[in-house]
């Protein structure tokens, strides 16, 4: 089973974002200008965003936390490939800002990780449902799964901490 | 809704498949298993069964593939390790069944696909399988 192909949950979108204006001259019959009318660019998607958001608060976590960073690095990891997967260039993953947890202490700041994967795996979910081509869809179930699956390992974390917080 | 393009009924057929060996592994596995992990096994036999039924009535009986008499995993089960090991494994390779079901259905028969391959992936790291960033079982 292959996993699904890079960035096939954006490229539609982003292949009907331009209009080709060609014009002919009258004795050649060939173009003598193209001009690319000006469009608004695409929204950005929602789960690119989300993903990246993910990533930030992975990061955020690791620098509050450095005693984690081994599970949490591996999850991030993953994250990453899910933002590549959606459309993410190398530039956009170099500017994630690290997003510190609001807890001070770290197993409630597990606990807001937790939220978050539950959540990304909702809305992975649901953009599934919504998705109109069968590798989107594909593409964002197999995300949804992964991320469904980080809530019992960050579960699993926040027993190893337990009582260390 | 019944399913009749042979693409669809085909990834239907498909999980339908991996469903019934999957139920065959946790019969073997609660055979090694104690305790938690063993009732755990047991659970699942029962609600993997109850996922078959709800695929079966997806497409035409004639296409329900019929249950086949043995399985064997890809990871051997002859202890409590290689058991947890191979039901992680199975659920995983579950995830792209699922994603595969979910590309080609609509609907509530797609929301059941996305459900089924997130559920599996969840397990997999229940019975002690790290998480990936694609799931497939490989």
């Amino acid at each position: 089973m292959l996993p699904p192909t890079r960035r096939v949950v954006l490229l539609g979108g982003f292949a009907a974002g331009a209009t080709l204006i060609v014009g002919c001259s009258s004795s050649s019959e060939q173009p003598d200008a193209i001009e690319i009318e000006p469009t608004t660019p695409p929204p950005p998607d929602p789960n690119l965003l989300d993903e990246l958001a993910l990533i930030g608060a992975y990061v955020g976590a690791i620098e509050a936390f450095p005693e984690l960073r081994g599970t949490l690095t591996t999850i991030a990891d993953q994250h990453r490939a899910h933002a590549r997967e959606l459309g993410a260039t190398e530039a956009d993953l170099t500017a994630i800002t690290p997003i510190p947890p609001s807890a001070a202490n770290v197993r409630p700041a597990v606990t807001e990780l937790i939220k978050r994967e539950r959540s990304a795996a909702d809305l992975r979910a649901e953009s599934a449902l919504a998705a109109e081509t069968g590798e989107s869809v594909r593409a964002l179930t197999f995300i949804a799964a992964s991320e469904a699956s980080h809530v019992p390992e960050l579960r699993d974390v926040r027993r190893g901490v337990q009582g260390r917080s | 809704m019944t399913y009749t393009d042979p693409a669809v009924v085909s990834t239907i057929q498909n999980a339908i498949r991996s469903e019934q060996n999957y139920v065959y592994a946790c019969g073997i596995a609660g055979a090694e298993l104690k305790g938690g992990g063993r009732r755990r096994a047991v659970a699942q036999i029962a609600e993997h069964q109850q996922r078959i039924q709800v695929l079966a009535a997806l497409i035409q009986e004639d296409d329900v593939p019929t249950t086949p008499p043995a399985f064997s995993p890809p990871i051997a089960i002859d202890s409590a390790r290689s058991a947890r090991a191979s039901l992680a494994q199975l659920n995983n390779a579950l995830v792209g069944v699922y994603a595969d079901m979910a590309a080609s259905t609509e609907g509530a028969d797609r929301a059941f696909a996305v459900a089924g391959a997130q559920s599996s992936a969840r397990t997999a790291v229940q019975w002690g399988a790290a998480s990936q960033a694609f799931p497939t079982g490989e």
